[in-house]
């Protein structure tokens, strides 16, 4: 029964631990919290002045941030 | 023991229920990919000259997406990476959307048979909190003129006319790919739509290739959340709207970025002009 147990308690870990990864994914060195990106990027288009944007939050987040952002300044 | 054997369960679940969110995404996988050349006026008086944006239809054996194809290629690269924020596919996005000719006026993604078959599903992302859904069943009446035919790509096509939406359009679309479907919300005719114009010339769509992509192509839905679910007509009024509420955005510094005052009246000039989109209420 320990010897079950203890099998057990691994198979737990193992699936807690895979729960976390893929809910919160690793932070990056730029993140300011947990499963989050921070980011500073330059939209240079057109006429060659660039343009500074700021934002944090998941990957996908801030493309959709970026997304209308690049349309309206290099369109 | 009965506790270790409910958390057991309990964590199994969790990565079951996680593993299908995303899967829910994958709506289908591509057997055929259309790619259309988008030309546009979008203000109505042409004085900012015709924008071109590039277009690809996705067709599965279920529904079928339309969206810029930039869009298609980031969301696909968001997708396979959505596990890992990472700052580097970040740029690699704004790359491919600084390099491509996407257009406010086409950022959206057209899905039809989606969510059952007959459906069409539209959806526009302005932002991460504002996500725009309509469900738009309206039948298109066509009118097959059996009289006229011509040649697109090498496939013959016959004529369609309807109107739609304010405008009369031209359509030109194919027995020999009997699929009924075409570019933006035009569908209902017997074959694939390979070419579309407005009367006025505003607004047209046409074929530049077909092909059959690799195995495995996703038909991905865009990652929506809390979406407003709103009309055909609502969604044209909202998207004039949020383009002045962007340019607020921008005088109040909410936008993430910053402007000098030269920069902000062009912009404001283009935003105000920009009055044709291709629905007309």
């Amino acid at each position: 029964m320990k010897r079950f147990n203890r099998i057990a308690t691994m198979l737990l870990l193992v699936f807690l631990s895979f729960s976390l990864n893929a809910t919160n994914p690793p932070a990056t060195d730029d993140s300011s919290e947990p499963g989050q990106i921070c980011v500073t990027v330059i939209i240079k288009c057109g006429n060659g002045k660039g343009t500074i944007y700021n934002g944090c939050g998941t990957s996908e987040e801030v493309a959709q941030d970026l997304r209308d952002v690049i349309n309206y300044m290099c369109r | 023991m009965k506790t270790l054997n409910f958390l057991l369960v309990a964590s199994f679940l969790l990565n079951f229920n996680v593993y299908s969110q995303q899967k829910e995404r994958l709506l289908d996988y591509a057997i055929l990919v259309c790619n259309y050349r988008y030309t546009f006026y979008p203000d109505s008086n042409k004085t900012l000259g015709a924008v071109v944006s590039d277009m690809a239809l996705q067709i599965g054996n279920n529904l079928s997406r339309f969206a810029e194809q930039v869009e298609i290629i980031n969301d696909s690269l968001l997708y396979f990476d959505r596990f890992v924020n990472d700052p580097n596919l970040i740029n690699k996005i704004v790359q491919n959307s600084i390099n491509s000719n996407s257009h406010l006026f086409s950022g959206y993604s057209v899905y039809k048979n989606y969510p059952s078959k007959g459906d069409l599903y539209f959806i526009r992302i302005f932002s991460r909190n504002e996500h725009y859904c309509v469900k738009d069943n309206e039948k298109i009446i066509w009118k097959i003129d059996n009289s006229c035919d011509t040649v697109i790509l090498g496939y013959r096509c016959k004529k369609a006319t309807t109107f739609y939406r304010g405008r009369r359009y031209t359509a030109w679309f194919t027995l020999d790919i009997p699929i009924s479907d075409g570019p933006y919300k035009f569908w209902g005719l017997p074959g694939l739509i390979l070419m579309i114009y407005d009367t006025q010339n505003f607004h047209k769509f046409e074929v530049v290739s077909i092909s059959k992509p690799y195995a495995g192509t996703p038909i991905l839905l865009e990652n929506v959340k809390n979406c407003f679910e709103v009309t055909p007509k609502d969604f044209v009024k909202v998207f004039f709207s949020r383009n002045i509420e962007f340019y607020n955005k921008l005088k109040r510094n909410e936008a993430g970025i910053t402007l000098g005052k030269e920069d902000q009246a062009q912009l404001l000039r283009k935003i105000k002009s920009w009055n044709n989109y291709i629905e007309k209420f």
